[in-house]
């Protein structure tokens, strides 16, 4: 899975970067990396800007059992050699997952699956390739997140059939909703060249229940929506983007007016993006006013949801004003208690 | 020792300038740690190896409060000696 890399294959590729031959590239790297294990010692640590930190640290001596002979003996007191990624190395090598952010747990919320030990936290050093093989037996089922991904994205697909089929004309609720059910059936064969045929039951079954969730759902909670949330409304007010897409559910179909759209791509959330477009997390939350209609969760937001952005001057956006963003938050933070 | 003190010995070991060895410290540095974000492992003979390793999600409780954080996952570079290097410091050790 990985590639491994030697020095040899190292001094190729800085020969090429730096502009140096193949042989006096290895003999830097070789004398550098000589250079710094001469230098170390247990006073002496060696840092290179941007990289890290070598250094020694005493471990104590320690009591240990033989594993084959059961007695004990003391494995005395010796030197580590450690090292300390630079911040910058830890943010580059940390890129995939720079957007998690720890989060506040509430009570009663328990993971029983979750492996809570961090046994594979420390000591890396003394046992090698064992650590490794459980290490990979370890990493199997986290990557169990990705079939989520798919599901999700079927969803999507259903959503998308759903809205193709809201802008065409029709003139009763009734007939619409038995035409959208009779639509995403009459549509399955175009999965057949998408995916293989083993999902197209499943996938058939999901849109149709994806189609009748997403009406209901959005019929059912309109009301109480506007009532409940000033923001809500005026938001319907100052742009009329929202309230064509509620209508359409009514079946009146008119041109959706053009603001600025952003499809939410993979691996992004709405904190994310609040960051991109406004310069704080915070700000998430008028992206989830805007798009009310579409998000029934903020915590899970299909990937390929359009969504419109809010203009900077609709709400309080501001990423230099501190107290724009303390509104916004606490905002936010209102808007999840709701969902908790 | 520091940056400025390893380009200092590192010229002098190598008869380079002292901006050169900085340049081409600085390019290594660069291309390692693209490498690193690469998942690339990276081994040095009788030096060690550089690779990264992902750490999985934990629920760490903050003592004073109780309350329980979830820690989301991380990749960490992580750095493992040569066999020959920790003998080098035991070595050095039992000579003190």
């Amino acid at each position: 899975m990985n590639e491994k890399l030697n020095l040899t294959d190292l001094a190729g590729l800085l020969e090429n970067r730096a502009g140096l031959s193949k042989s006096e590239a290895e003999t830097f790297l070789r004398e550098l990396f000589a250079l710094i294990s001469e230098t170390l010692s247990e006073t002496e640590q060696v840092k290179i800007k941007n990289f890290g930190t070598f250094k020694l640290t005493r471990v104590q001596a320690r009591e240990s059992i033989d594993v084959n002979t059961g007695e004990k003996f003391e494995i005395p007191s010796h030197l580590k050699l450690n090292f300390l990624p630079a911040t910058e190395l830890k943010e580059l090598v940390n890129k995939p997952f720079s957007y998690f952010e720890t989060t506040l747990l509430n009570q009663g919320v328990s993971f029983a699956d979750l492996n809570l030990s961090d046994d594979d936290e420390e000591e890396m050093d003394e046992e090698t390739e064992e650590t490794l093989d459980t290490e990979l037996v370890n990493n199997v089922p986290e990557i169990t997140a990705e079939p989520l991904v798919i599901e999700q994205t079927e969803e999507i697909e259903a959503k998308e059939m759903f809205s193709v089929k809201e802008e065409m004309p029709v003139t009763a609720t009734q007939v619409s909703h038995v035409d959208n059910e009779e639509g995403v059936v009459l549509r399955k064969p175009m999965y057949k060249r998408k995916k293989p045929d083993i999902f197209v039951p499943i996938l058939g079954a999901v849109a149709v229940a994806a189609a009748v969730l997403f009406f209901f759902v959005q019929v059912g909670r309109k009301p109480e929506k506007e009532k409940n949330d000033p923001h809500q409304a005026l938001t319907a007010k100052a742009q009329p983007v929202n309230t064509v897409l509620t209508d359409t559910k009514m079946n009146v179909t008119k041109p959706v007016e053009e603001v600025e759209k952003v499809v939410l791509p993979a691996g992004k959330t709405l904190r994310l993006l609040a960051l991109d477009k406004f310069g704080s997390r915070e700000f998430w939350v008028y992206i989830y006013y805007k798009n009310k209609d579409r998000i029934k969760n903020p915590n899970i937001v299909p990937i390929g949801t359009e969504l419109v952005m809010p203009g900077a001057d609709e709400f309080d956006i501001d990423r230099f004003n501190a107290e724009f963003i303390l509104r916004a938050k606490a905002l936010g933070d209102k808007e999840l208690m709701k969902f908790k | 020792m520091t940056h400025k003190d390893l380009t200092a010995e590192l010229s002098q070991r190598l008869q380079w300038t002292q901006s050169k060895t900085s340049d081409m410290l600085d390019a290594a540095v660069e291309l390692m740690n693209e490498k690193l974000a690469e998942e690339t492992q990276i081994s040095v003979q009788n030096f060690g190896v550089l690779e990264t390793r992902k750490k999985s999600e934990r629920i760490s409780v903050n003592p004073q409060t109780q309350e329980r954080y979830l820690v989301p996952p991380k990749i960490v570079a992580v750095f493992k000696p040569a066999s020959g290097m920790k003998g080098l410091f035991r070595n050095e050790e039992d000579e003190a």
